[in-house]
């Protein structure tokens, strides 16, 4: 029972690593096209704002997962508020 | 590949490895304390060669996503007060372009040396009449009752509480009390005129929260992470409307910061809540140092004072900057330090 829960947590983080791999790949790739784009300003402040918002999903999924998949976990005992 | 625009650096490796370590340590930070992380990034990148202004830009557009992240984290631990957060942020908005408007006006008035030591007098004064009563409050906290998790109400606290201004009251849970929005506003003003200053509202606007407001310390530092992505992303709209956000150097930064905001929001919950105090207070006061070692050299290029020899400058600069990496590093040891004991007595 405890194997197959932490195989799924495995998954889990790998899948969201290969995500914000796959994010930071497209960043690399299309560095140039992405920063002539938002020189230019004006309305082209969306862009960097989706990214920033897109990335910390993925990446704060990711790494939330994998502090867990470590064993790294709040200690929930109620008394810290 | 296409040649940059004249704002943006040509990135290699090791800077890459470089951002993500330095935005590792600042997001621990920050996940701890609600901020902090951000004044040792934007002079990181300039020491890559990133021009002032994009810098800071980059810096605010990696600043609001990690807030958020750490937001949401300890609002899982029941730490963040959203209705205050979004409250004291609306403010600290107004305060951050006011304080930029200020800048502006300083560097017009008396040039790049004029607007330098403008900053750095705020850090001194700030963090010293600021990170010395928190540092001096942490103390007591440790020496008078080490084992309890309470903290009291403050005397200040109490009385802005009792403070009843018709039409402009409203229940906060972390105070678990009615307070005047009327109250809220210049502290969260001064929070924003602190971080279009030195980078770092929080170090007004979590000791506010405490000791005005009258919040607890971990619901004062979490809460601040609200406030943080209210003003980082105001001021990412502000600064990518003018073309200035390198989204790169942003993002590789929140690559290492959010490992560190999840690890740091994790370690609230391990400690005794005068840790925040502690690691907030002997931040300030070491950063105090690095910036106070910068005044002379700003007053020599004002021709304040004599002119000060170019190698002695740049051995204060440099010094300056191993101080305010020393503070972070030094934070981000006694945050795993206090973590790995919580742990231990948590498995004994």
């Amino acid at each position: 029972m405890q194997t197959a829960k932490r195989k799924s947590q495995l998954i889990k983080v790998l899948l969201w690593g290969l995500f914000v791999v796959a994010l930071y790949t497209g960043l690399y790739v299309g560095e140039a096209q992405l920063i002539q784009l938002t020189a230019q300003g004006k309305w082209t402040f969306i862009v960097p704002i989706a990214i920033a918002f897109l990335f910390s999903f993925a990446h704060g999924n990711f790494t939330g997962q994998f502090w867990n998949i470590l064993g790294i976990k709040p200690k929930l005992s109620g008394d810290k508020k | 590949m296409e040649s940059l625009p004249t704002n943006f650096i040509d990135l290699q490796f090791l800077h890459v490895c470089y951002l993500f370590l330095v935005g590792f340590v600042g997001g621990l930070v920050s996940g701890f304390i609600g901020s902090g992380g951000a004044f040792v990034l934007t002079p990181a990148m300039m020491s890559l060669g990133v021009p002032g202004i994009v810098a800071v830009a980059s810096n605010m557009c990696h600043k609001f996503p990690k807030a958020l992240v750490g937001a949401i984290k300890r609002a899982q631990f029941g730490q963040v007060d959203l209705k205050l957060g979004l409250i004291f942020g609306l403010f600290a908005e107004v305060g951050v372009l006011v304080g930029a408007q200020v800048q502006e006006n300083i560097r017009e008035a008396f040039g790049n040396a004029g607007s330098n030591l403008y900053v750095s007098l705020t850090f001194v004064v700030i963090l010293a009449v600021v990170g010395g009563y928190v540092l001096y409050d942490a103390w007591k906290s440790i020496r008078d009752n080490t084992t309890s998790s309470d903290e009291q109400t403050g005397k200040l606290a109490l009385w802005v509480q009792s403070v009843h201004i018709p039409g402009t009251m409203m229940y906060f849970k972390s105070l678990k009390a009615e307070v005047s929005v009327l109250f809220i506003l210049p502290l969260g003003f001064a929070t924003g005129m602190l971080a279009a200053t030195i980078a770092v509202g929080g170090f007004i606007g979590v000791p506010a929260m405490m000791y005005v407001l009258g919040a607890p310390s971990l619901m004062a530092s979490a809460t601040e992470l609200v406030v943080a992505f209210v003003m980082g992303m105001g001021g990412t709209i502000k600064f990518a409307w003018s073309g200035f956000v390198d989204v790169r150097l942003a993002m590789i930064i929140l690559a290492g910061s959010l490992f560190g905001v999840q690890l740091g929001a994790i370690g609230t919950t391990y400690v005794k809540p005068y840790m925040i105090k502690l690691v907030m207070g002997v931040i300030m006061v070491i950063v105090l140092f690095s910036r106070a070692l910068m005044v002379p050299v700003y007053l020599s290029q004002l021709e304040m004072i004599a002119t000060i020899d170019k190698g002695l400058e740049q051995i204060l600069s440099k010094t300056s900057f191993a101080i305010m990496v020393f503070a972070l590093t030094l934070g981000a040891v006694i945050i795993l330090g206090a973590m790995w004991r919580g742990r231990r007595a948590e498995t004994a």
